[in-house]
């Protein structure tokens, strides 16, 4: 398997081992005495990774816990890197007010374009182990990003980014990008950015699933349902027939059928608790790595009226992949060009950000009160 | 038996009094609570007295199988089916009969048919009165196969209390409405209200520690633990590795889902049962690749139709990299043995399956099988099943849209060569999950679909939300002119005549290459007659008919082109041709006439193909191709097809239609036929086109009408006999045989389809 040979070479070459190719599919492999020594291998390993081994070579696998005994051996090496892109200076946009025509919808407040400057700015991309397991379990790794120059999440641009890496050769930022680039974000803005997106983006990428369990979940619903009706509907009828008949017998029926109507109801809610456990689902993020991207963007800033206030957003436009980011959201996923804008601290949100509460019915921002209702204190739901 | 000697309860009445009397005697005799027997002496006697009545002949019925005489009960039932039209009370007391007679399966799908399984409609339907609810409950239970709990069977013996009195002891005559409809409703169970919980777990800490800890400069640690993060996923197939190697197509997240599943869940061994149209061959591709990249599978064997053996072959090479001998190779006729043992082949299954081929390939092993239109493996004792269930093979990929065709034992076929012993013997399969005399009909639906699932998935187009773009077909009849009309007419009757002089097998094929190419273009004939005239011992015959051919500069389908192509002319068309002459002679009208394009054929580079693609794309409005036209390449931004000339294999042409009209393609679609009056072409696509509206089926259904049909001789072969009858009253006479044989197997094919979507419907989804 060529992939897993070519990063068990790179990853011994980066350790200090002395490393060959062997045909078929093949490497041999001298590393220093602790890397050998933590893989179990003799000093000089021949490791085969194809259907046919070279000759004395041990079978190198992504089975068998091979992958768990590189990641030890990597430990917490490249959990985080700084990289700078370099491309062709960001052209001075010619119609920016087109371009936020189209990436801006602000339908309670109105934005005027107030000037373009090129600059650097700095991208964090972050990339984490997502596991859901309900009644079957899906791996996959989940990347989110934004932008820490403007506040926003990447968006489409995080994909076209990570896709253009290829291209260039890995270089670290420096001063004048770092600088200009800027501080970025503070811990606390970093953590509830991550919060709040997280979660939502680990939904989006679910969603087929979510969907097609939700439609499982219905049949399955219906199926037991009609059993228990059929059930019920059965002693009901029994029930039926002794109406008007009199008698001690009857009665002790008449009472047998209540209480089998009652069971027969709570049996049902049993039945349904059971299927709504059994298609619970859990997702466990687990962080991978970071990577903290300086790129070069052309930067929009645009003024933001609503009612009396006024505040001022950036949007940047990527020249390297010639896409604009979405605009800020402060609460929700953001992924449409729509954005609510609240009356107190002009927030910046997604329309449901500004919903009425479902308890109380009250509108209120879910950026200014990210975790409760205002007025009665019900429960914000991130459920986008 | 015992005779338990009760007095009626009422006086005997008169021999000859009105029925009603009578039937009143046995609803208080049958409504008598002490008594577990000896009703039938009543019935006979009130039988007796008023026969032929209906009500009293379902009474006695009754009558007979409370007292354990269900010879008896058959004899009155049949009395009142020849006179009268069957009711619920009557069905019903033949479903107890029949049960009493130990044939509960027949007694089961009676009941199930009339809608009385269920005790509520039964007691309705019943004669003996709702004093024998309890009795009826257990036969009911009994044949429905329901387990009673102890406490009901308790109370069936003692049932017969003086107090339980029937509240209407009087059994509804034959004719009158069905007593539930004067029931008060029964209001339904509450629905309880049920979601999807979702708990969501991260751990930020070590995030948010780490965005002040060392910062990896150059990447290559960085780097490292990505492709180990990847690495991760393809342990548990949770990533493919064959996403990245796709050349032109895009594989759909439902049929990602499904690779995945057949790589994680099935292990390699299913029924992929897609609807027509969802793309069951890139699904087989993609689990192909799949193993080939993670080194699990060396050979490989599709067999296919002989039909869609050349679509295999090139969808495995364009789509997935994986070059494949076929059965069309001259290696086949010069070596078998040597061709047999080539790694990756894509065979005909008609041929595969005779013996010499046979043998030579169960003495080999496979680590992939997949046979596609696998219904052909429906029945246990034919050739194709043997071969399949003979050869050696780690997977098995099955590809059908229409599994079960005529009867559910071909399902038990299908899957027992996945997973034998899924279903255990086909007398156990019978028993549990058939209906007697209904061979559709499952016994037990969910419980075979239980089964089903460990074998099976089938992706439903509604399921998917996959919406195929509208397709508008139309043909353009063109009259010949007059010197092509007599070259035509001269080379069919040569081609007859040589067909006819007894080196047919031999001849039969040029003859159809000589009428294709005759078909396509006079520059194609002229070729194509003058090859076959330099034959040495050719009649000279065929030197004039070629200079005939040669004499004609354009034929009349070429101007129908030029009136196309200049409609709507910010349109790009894709103009299918498969005579090279044609392409070429073509090509230099559209120079000719100023109409820029591109041209694209087998014969291409792999980069010229691009380049042409690229420049039909950016800046020529028209696209020459060959039969393999825009092969495994992305050509929906096209949205009209002109076929310029029809090839006689319906499956080639929805391969052509396939180019454009396929998942991805957001526009409708348009379809130009052109056809030359009185040729075979014409014919061909008169029975394509109304027999099973060829232009109106999702693309991949021709081939699974056809089936059938092309089990022996493709459907090419079939229009040629046809064409080659001596006269023309033979002649309209075989096309019109071929045509009746096309309808009755899309009737078949409807049929079949609607029989999988009843009992398939959504329960198979990937998701």
């Amino acid at each position: 398997m060529t992939a897993l040979r070519d990063f068990v070479a790179d990853l011994m070459e980066r350790e200090g081992a002395v490393v060959e190719t062997l045909e078929p599919d093949g490497l041999a492999v001298m590393a220093p005495p602790e890397v050998h020594a933590a893989l179990g291998w003799p000093e000089l390993a021949r490791l085969g990774f194809g259907v046919d081994l070279p000759s004395e070579a041990q079978r190198i696998g992504v089975e068998g816990g091979w992958l768990e005994r590189f990641g030890e051996l990597i430990a917490d090496r490249g959990r985080h890197a700084e990289r700078q892109i370099e491309c062709d200076p960001a052209p001075i946009l010619s119609d920016p007010e087109r371009l936020l025509d189209r990436v801006l919808d602000l339908p309670n407040a109105v934005w005027r374009f107030r000037g373009q400057r090129s600059t650097w700015t700095r991208c964090l991309l972050i990339a984490f182990r997502m596991t859901a397991v309900s009644d079957e379990k899906r791996e996959n790794n989940l990347w989110i990003g934004f932008n820490a120059g403007t506040g926003a999440a990447l968006g489409e641009a995080l994909n076209r980014l990570r896709a253009s890496f290829g291209s260039h050769a890995w270089q670290a930022p420096a001063p004048a990008a770092r600088e200009a680039a800027g501080p970025g974000f503070n811990a606390a803005t970093f953590e509830a950015r991550i919060r709040a997106t997280l979660e939502v983006g680990a939904r989006a990428e679910l969603a087929p699933f979510l969907r097609s369990m939700q439609r499982r979940l219905a049949r399955d619903h219906v199926r037991l349902h009609g059993y228990h009706d059929d059930l019920r509907r059965e002693s009901l009828t029994r029930l039926a027939a002794l109406e008007g008949v009199e008698g001690p017998k009857a009665e002790a029926d008449r009472r047998r059928e209540h209480q089998r109507i009652a069971a027969i109801e709570r049996e049902y809610l049993n039945k349904l608790g059971d299927l709504q456990h059994k298609y619970a689902l859990r997702v466990t993020l687990d962080w991978i790595q970071t990577l903290e991207l300086f790129v070069p963007v052309q930067r929009l800033e645009v003024l933001i009226r609503r009612r009396k206030g006024e505040r001022v957003i950036q949007i940047d436009w990527h020249p390297l992949v010639r896409l604009a980011e979405p605009p800020l959201c402060e609460w929700g996923r953001g992924a449409t060009s729509t954005r609510l804008v609240c009356d107190e601290r002009l927030h910046l949100t997604e329309p449901a950000g500004q919903d009425s509460c479902p308890s109380c019915a009250k509108p209120f921002c879910r950026a200014c009160h990210p975790t409760e209702c205002p007025r009665c204190g019900e429960a914000v739901n991130m459920a986008l | 038996m015992p005779h338990l000697n009760i007095k009626p309860l009422v006086a005997e009445p008169d021999l000859f009094a009105d029925p009603d009397k009578w039937v009143d005697t046995l609803v208080r005799v049958l409504a008598d609570s002490r008594r577990t027997q000896g009703f039938l002496a009543d019935a006979e006697k009130a039988e007796r007295a008023c026969p032929g009545d209906p009500l009293i002949l379902l009474m006695a019925a009754a009558a007979a199988l409370l007292d354990g005489r269900p010879d008896k009960a058959q004899l009155y039932l049949k009395r009142y089916a020849k006179r009268y039209a069957p009711t619920p009370p009557y069905v019903l007391l033949l479903a107890l009969t029949l049960a009493a007679e130990k044939k509960v399966i027949a007694a089961r799908a009676l009941l199930e048919r009339h809608d009385l399984t269920e005790l509520r409609t039964a007691t309705s339907a019943f004669p003996g009165g709702l004093a024998r609810a309890g009795w009826l409950s257990g036969r009911l239970d009994g044949i429905m196969g329901r387990e009673r709990p102890m406490r009901a069977r308790r109370t069936e013996t003692k049932s017969a209390r003086p107090e339980a009195r029937p509240k209407n002891p009087r059994p509804i005559r034959p004719a009158a409405p069905p007593p539930t409809q004067a029931r008060p409703a029964i209001p339904a169970l509450e629905r309880g209200e049920v979601d999807i919980p979702i708990v969501f777990d991260s751990d930020l800490r070590p995030l948010l520690s780490a965005a002040t800890g060392p910062v990896d400069s150059d990447g290559g640690w960085f780097v490292l633990r990505e492709r180990l993060a990847h690495l991760g996923l393809v342990e548990g197939f949770d990533e493919l590795i064959c996403v990245s190697h796709l050349k032109g197509v895009e594989a759909f997240w439902y049929q990602t889902e499904t690779v995945r599943k057949v790589l994680k869940q099935f292990r390699g061994r299913v029924l992929l049962a897609d609807e027509v149209g969802l793309g069951k061959t890139v699904e087989a591709g993609m689990v192909l690749k799949e193993y080939l990249l993670r080194g699990m599978v060396e050979r490989v064997l599709v067999l296919a139709p002989a039909s869609l053996v050349g679509q295999w072959r090139e969808e495995l090479e364009t789509k997935f990299d994986v070059p494949c001998a076929t059965t069309q190779d001259p290696l086949l006729r010069e070596d078998p043995e040597r061709f047999w043992a080539q790694p990756r082949i894509v065979a005909s299954l008609a041929l595969a399956r005779r013996k010499d081929h046979a043998d030579r390939l169960i003495a080999q092993s496979f680590d992939l099988v997949i046979v596609d239109e696998a219904h052909h493996l429906r029945d246990r004792a034919s050739q194709s099943y043997s071969l399949v269930d003979r050869l050696t093979k780690r997977f098995l990929l099955l590809l059908s849209a229409t599994p079960l065709q005529n009867n559910l034992i071909e399902l038990y076929n299908l899957l027992t060569l996945l997973k034998p012993g899924i279903f255990k013997t086909q007398k156990e399969f019978r028993a549990a999950y058939m209906t007697a005399g209904k061979p559709r009909q499952p016994a037990n639906p969910e419980r075979l679909r239980d089964l089903m699932r460990d074998a099976m998935i089938r992706n439903t187009r509604a399921v998917v939300a996959l919406k195929l773009p509208r397709r508008r077909a139309s043909t353009r009849y063109v009259d010949p002119m007059p010197l092509e009309q007599a070259a035509y007419q001269e080379l069919a009757a040569m081609i007859r005549a040589l067909v006819s002089d007894g080196r047919e097998s031999r001849e039969r094929l040029s003859g159809r290459h000589l009428l294709t190419a005759a078909g396509s273009s006079p520059a194609a004939a002229s070729a194509a007659v003058a090859r076959f005239a330099a034959r040495p011992d050719c009649d000279p015959a065929w030197r004039a008919l070629a200079e005939r051919w040669k004499a004609i500069a354009t034929g009349a389908k070429e101007s129908a082109l030029l009136e196309l192509i200049a409609r709507n002319p910010d349109e790009k068309k894709l103009v299918f041709v498969h005579h090279r002459e044609t392409l070429s002679s073509l090509a230099r009208l559209l120079a000719a006439q100023g109409v820029g394009y591109a041209r694209f054929d087998g014969g291409m580079s792999g980069p010229d193909k691009d380049a042409a693609v690229a420049d039909f794309r950016e800046r020529v409005p028209v696209l020459l191709c060959s039969e393999s036209g825009g092969e495994g390449r992305n050509i929906q931004f096209c949205n009209t097809l002109i076929n310029f000339d029809i090839p006689w294999n319906p499956m080639a042409i929805e391969q052509r239609v396939g180019r454009i009209d396929r998942i991805g393609q957001s526009r409708e679609v348009f379809v130009f036929n052109l056809v030359t009056r009185g040729t075979v072409e014409e014919q061909v696509l008169r029975l394509l086109d109304e027999k099973i509206n060829m232009f109106e089926l999702v693309v991949g259904e021709a081939g699974a009408i056809l089936g059938d049909l092309e089990e022996e001789r493709n459907f090419a072969d079939l229009v040629l006999d046809a064409w080659l009858e001596t006269t023309a009253a033979a002649r309209a006479e075989a096309f019109d045989a071929l045509g009746r044989r096309l309808g009755e197997a899309q009737s078949q094919y409807n049929d079949a389809k609607a029989l999988d979507d009843a009992l398939f419907g959504e329960e198979f989804e990937t998701a």
